[in-house]
């Protein structure tokens, strides 16, 4: 197993870390949803923890809450263990605000009871009513909602709640945000839109913030730094941009994009494609599976002889996405494997089909990785 | 900041095994309390009693058993085919008045069977007005005709039959609501007419909700003690009481009510056994207007009848004799004592309904912050005394009170050389106690049910903006719950009004109540007089009708109940359901 914390390591992003999960595991029965789980996350730090459903990231968020007791492990909030194997400060003295996926408005409350509800503990105690209205107002105001202080939940539409959500959360300025799956209940015009808009309102309060999500998008328009997570443990901890560019291993390649694969034996250092032998520093003999994303398979009508890095194919099927074709290709048998790859060609080629084409491999969208022992 | 957290100190702040925190310990306490009387109850079966038992067993044993049995094979029958019946009709047949018996098929729920007893006993005997008519329009005399003998073995099924069939028809009636529209379609496009689609579609689809009923209705009549003991008839709950209070022998009943205790439970394994088999399942869930036959000439006035009869039978024409009565003599028994009695119900039933609201709240938030295997069974034992007679329940509670109350006279007489009395035993504290045991189930159920409206999420919500679980409780579930407080302390404070058997073997002395006079004035054969203080549980225990008819009123398809009366109705439903 690779070791996470190394990885989080990697990545140099400043200021002190405020919230740290440091080896946490949990298990529901004898079910292990989070296994050794380190992350930290910085102050002023947006990180989202992306994987598929049941995870574990949810757990993660609400251990980190409070609101599940940690079993193994240890965290840490700013400096103190607020939870370490049957000693847990509760979630009302941890200072985080929380944003559920359903929202958890309190349906007997205002909005603007709603947001002022947090305000209690010792650091709002010297506030009379007015301050604390004050304060609740800021909030809504922040998220675009002030107008509705007097509503009731029910009267708001999905997005007005979520914003409410959000106040609410950020009133009493917690020193970490969490917000889980908060835009899984919108519909998908409106959520692009909320979610630019809780990417400004969360940076611009400077909250260090973790946002649970299962959609690659969300994770790279709104993190700083992404984890991605699978069957409980962190697959890969990097910026975005790193994560597309470099993935860790082949959940993290295929996670971000459907994904071309083939695989192969490494035989001479190298390993055997239709594009040629690429090279790759695993030990000879090891099996191994090669990643193409669609973007890597550059298509085009033959010219001449084959270059480096080029093969043959002929169309299957030829598609017009949004902003570029979608070609779907046939290179024949190739090591037994019958090999149909995608093409993502911004060129908005449309090659008829049956047509024999020139496919060029961009080496720096291929990756090699040892095939994975199946677990059990 | 918030007050940080100093890791050095586990105490406070950073609670270690959380597994055990107050409120889990309040929810054993409870489930321990209200154990103890049942445990009592039951480990007197291998308590030595000096040859009575054997006596017992060898004379009047075998006779409460089989009155016992009859008693139930005839209410059984009878509930079951009257709730049934009226269930179909209102829910799958169209017929002049369906609407208004929809909801007064509910009515003799407010009656308790020992008012309905006497009341019929007056009606039906010698000198009652049906016979004086009888022999006025004929000219008979004594002996010219026959009389039904209303205080007998099938009066008594009568009389329970008539305010117990509700149970039946309450649920069945959600059970063939609940039916798909699919499923009664199909049948009628393949040809089934009205009486095969019953028999061979609804009524086994609703076979466990009626199964339920019927065992709601057999725990009633175990745990009738008002009737049976009025009626002469010797069934076991009038032998608990004729062996503790006419033979003084505490130790003898508790043995009885350990026998009768058996009885229920296997009943209960029973019901749950046919459920078990015989779950249903729908495969579809489209409700709409449900198909129903609609019924003309002589069969809508034979649906009439027979919905009718129930209602006129079981409150029409008790609550009018009632009445009748009440108008003659209330002007002598409202008085004084009558106000001193009324208040000592309202009281009792008050306390036990805020003691009971109370207690459920605590548990039912108890069990949702810490739900495990331990605190679920805890929860389950807490509401099982719904199921055991108040006979039982009394003789349980007495026999602990009162050794408790020797402890602390032993105790002040060797320290201060006072007798403090029977603080325990001889106070309400024992009533109290024995309501809460019985009629726990009642408050829990429906506060379990409405706490159902807070979603996790905001508990978490709560949590994490700076409330402890008392906080969240006041400021998140109190509010929202709100309503459905109201509901379970209204059903507690009704049937505490109605109880009878455990307020009269544990009241204090000289404390009596409206159901204690009404029944001790119809055992002196004043039934007249009997009748002002009945009335007045009659109408408090139709507040509870009223609110459950309005639910059913507006249940209907189309109709979106508000979330309060759905609850009530949900609460009411799981009530039911869980009393089984």
């Amino acid at each position: 197993m690779r070791g996470e914390s190394e990885q989080g390591r990697d990545v140099s992003v400043d200021g002190e870390v405020v919230l740290k999960l440091d080896s946490v595991s949990h298990s529901f029965g004898s079910t292990r949803v989070l296994d050794a789980v380190t992350i930290d996350a910085k102050a002023g730090e947006l990180l989202c923890l992306l994987g598929p459903s049941g995870c574990g990231k949810t757990t993660a968020l609400r251990l980190a809450a409070g609101i599940e007791e940690l079993q193994q492990g240890r965290i840490v909030l700013a400096g103190q263990t607020v939870a370490a194997p049957g000693a847990q400060v509760p979630p009302e003295r941890r200072s985080v605000g929380m944003v559920f996926q359903d929202y958890a408005l309190f349906p007997h409350l205002s909005v603007l009871r709603n947001v002022q509800f947090g305000l209690v503990g010792a650091e709002w105690a010297d506030l009379d009513g007015d301050a604390k209205r004050k304060r609740a107002m800021e909030a809504l105001d922040q998220v675009g909602m002030a107008n509705y202080a007097e509503s009731y939940p029910h009267m708001l539409s999905g997005g007005q709640q979520q914003r409410v959500a959000l106040a609410r959360a950020l009133a009493p300025k917690p020193r970490v945000l969490l917000l889980d799956e908060p835009f899984s209940g919108l519909d998908s015009n409106l959520r692009a839109h909320i979610r630019d808009e809780t990417l400004h309102v969360v940076k611009d309060s400077g909250t260090t913030t973790l946002i649970v999500t299962h959609d690659p998008e969300e994770a790279m328009y709104m993190a700083d730094r992404i984890v991605v997570m699978n069957a409980g443990r962190v697959e890969q901890i990097d910026r975005p941009d790193a994560l597309y560019r470099a993935p860790a291993n082949a959940f993290v390649a295929s996670f971000f994009s459907s994904i071309n694969r083939l695989e192969g034996v490494v035989r001479g250092g190298a390993v055997a494609t239709p594009f040629g032998n690429l090279p790759t520093p695993i030990a000879d003999g090891t099996r191994v599976e090669i990643l193409i994303r669609p973007e890597a398979l550059r298509v085009a009508l033959p010219t001449g002889p084959l270059g480096p890095w080029q093969a043959e194919a002929h169309v299957l099927d030829a598609r017009m996405l949004r902003r570029a074709s979608f070609i779907h290709l046939c290179f024949g048998e190739f090591e037994g494997q019958h090999l149909h790859f995608h093409s993502r060609e911004p060129a908005r080629l449309m090659p008829g089909i049956g047509v024999h084409v020139s496919v060029t491999l961009d080496r720096a969208q291929t990756f090699v990785f040892p095939v994975a022992p199946k677990n059990p | 900041m918030t007050s940080r957290i100093d890791p050095a100190s586990p105490a406070a702040t950073i609670s270690s095994a959380r597994r055990f925190n107050g409120w889990t310990a309040f929810t054993f306490l409870i489930a321990a309390l209200i154990a103890l009387p049942i445990l009592v109850v039951l480990a007197y079966v291998f308590v030595p009693s000096h040859g009575i038992w054997q006596h017992l067993a060898s004379t009047v044993l075998p006779g409460y058993i089989t009155t016992s049995l009859w008693l139930m094979v005839g209410v059984g029958i009878g509930a079951s085919v009257i709730g049934v019946g009226t269930a179909w009709l209102v829910t799958l047949t169209e017929f002049p008045g369906r609407r208004f018996f929809e909801w007064a098929l509910l009515l003799p729920l407010a009656i308790p069977a020992y008012v309905i007893a006497y009341t019929y006993t007056g009606l039906l005997d010698y000198a009652g007005p049906a016979q004086t008519l009888l022999r006025e329009l004929t000219g008979w005399s004594r002996g010219d005709y026959w009389a039904p003998d209303v205080r007998s073995l099938p009066g008594a099924i009568a009389m329970l039959t008539l305010v117990l069939y509700p149970y039946v028809y309450l649920l069945s009636r959600a059970a063939f609501l609940e039916q798909s529209v699919c499923v009664l379609e199909v049948s009628r496009t393949l040809g089934c007419g009205p009486w095969r689609c019953f028999f061979n579609v609804a009524l086994p689809l609703a076979r466990p909700a009626v199964a339920a009923g019927v065992t709601l209705v057999l725990m009633e009549t175990l745990n009738d003690f008002g009737t049976v003991q009025y009626f002469g008839v010797s069934s076991f709950t009038a032998g608990i009481y004729r062996t503790w209070m006419g033979m003084g022998e505490p130790a003898a009943a508790a043995q009885l009510a350990a026998v009768l205790t058996l009885f229920i439970a296997l009943l209960v394994l029973l019901e749950r056994f046919t459920r078990g088999r015989g779950k249903v399942h729908h495969t579809t869930s489209k409700y709409r207007q449900l198909p129903r036959y609609r019924l003309g000439g002589i069969h809508a006035a034979l649906g009439f009848l027979a919905a009718g009869l129930p209602v006129l039978l079981g409150f029409i024409l008790p609550a009018l004799v009632l009445a009748n009565w009440a108008v003659v003599t209330a002007p002598r028994i409202v008085d004084a004592r009558f106000f001193a009695e009324a208040a000592n119900s309202f009281i009792l039933a008050s306390l036990a309904a805020v003691l009971a609201v109370v207690i459920a709240m605590i548990m039912a938030y108890g069990l949702r912050l810490r739900r495990s295997r331990a605190t679920t069974y805890a929860a389950r034992i807490a509401a099982m005394g719904y199921g055991v007679p108040g006979a039982v329940i009394a003789v349980g509670v007495l026999i602990p009170l009162s050794q408790i109350d020797t402890w602390i006279n032993d105790f002040t007489v060797a320290h201060w050389n006072i007798r403090v009395g029977l603080v325990l035993s001889g106070t309400i504290v024992a009533v109290l106690f024995a309501y809460m045991v019985r009629f726990l189930a009642v408050s829990f159920n429906a506060i379990e049910a409405s706490l159902g409206k807070v979603t996790r999420h905001m508990d978490d919500a709560a949590r994490t903006l700076g409330q402890k679980p008392m906080g969240a409780l006041l400021r998140v579930h109190l509010p929202i719950t709100r309503g459905s407080l109201l509901t379970a302390a209204i059903l507690v404070f009704v049937d505490v009004m109605k109880e009878l058997p455990a307020t009269l073997l544990l009241r204090p002395f000289n404390f009596d109540t409206l159901a204690i006079r009404a029944y001790q004035m119809a055992s002196d054969e004043r039934l007249a007089d009997a009748a002002a203080p009945s009335l007045a549980i009659v109408l408090v225990g139709i507040v509870p009708v009223v609110m459950l008819s309005l639910a059913i009123a507006k249940s209907r398809p189309g109709y979106e109940a508000s979330r309060e009366e759905r609850m009530a109705e949900a609460a009411l439903d799981k009530q039911a359901a869980e009393r089984a």
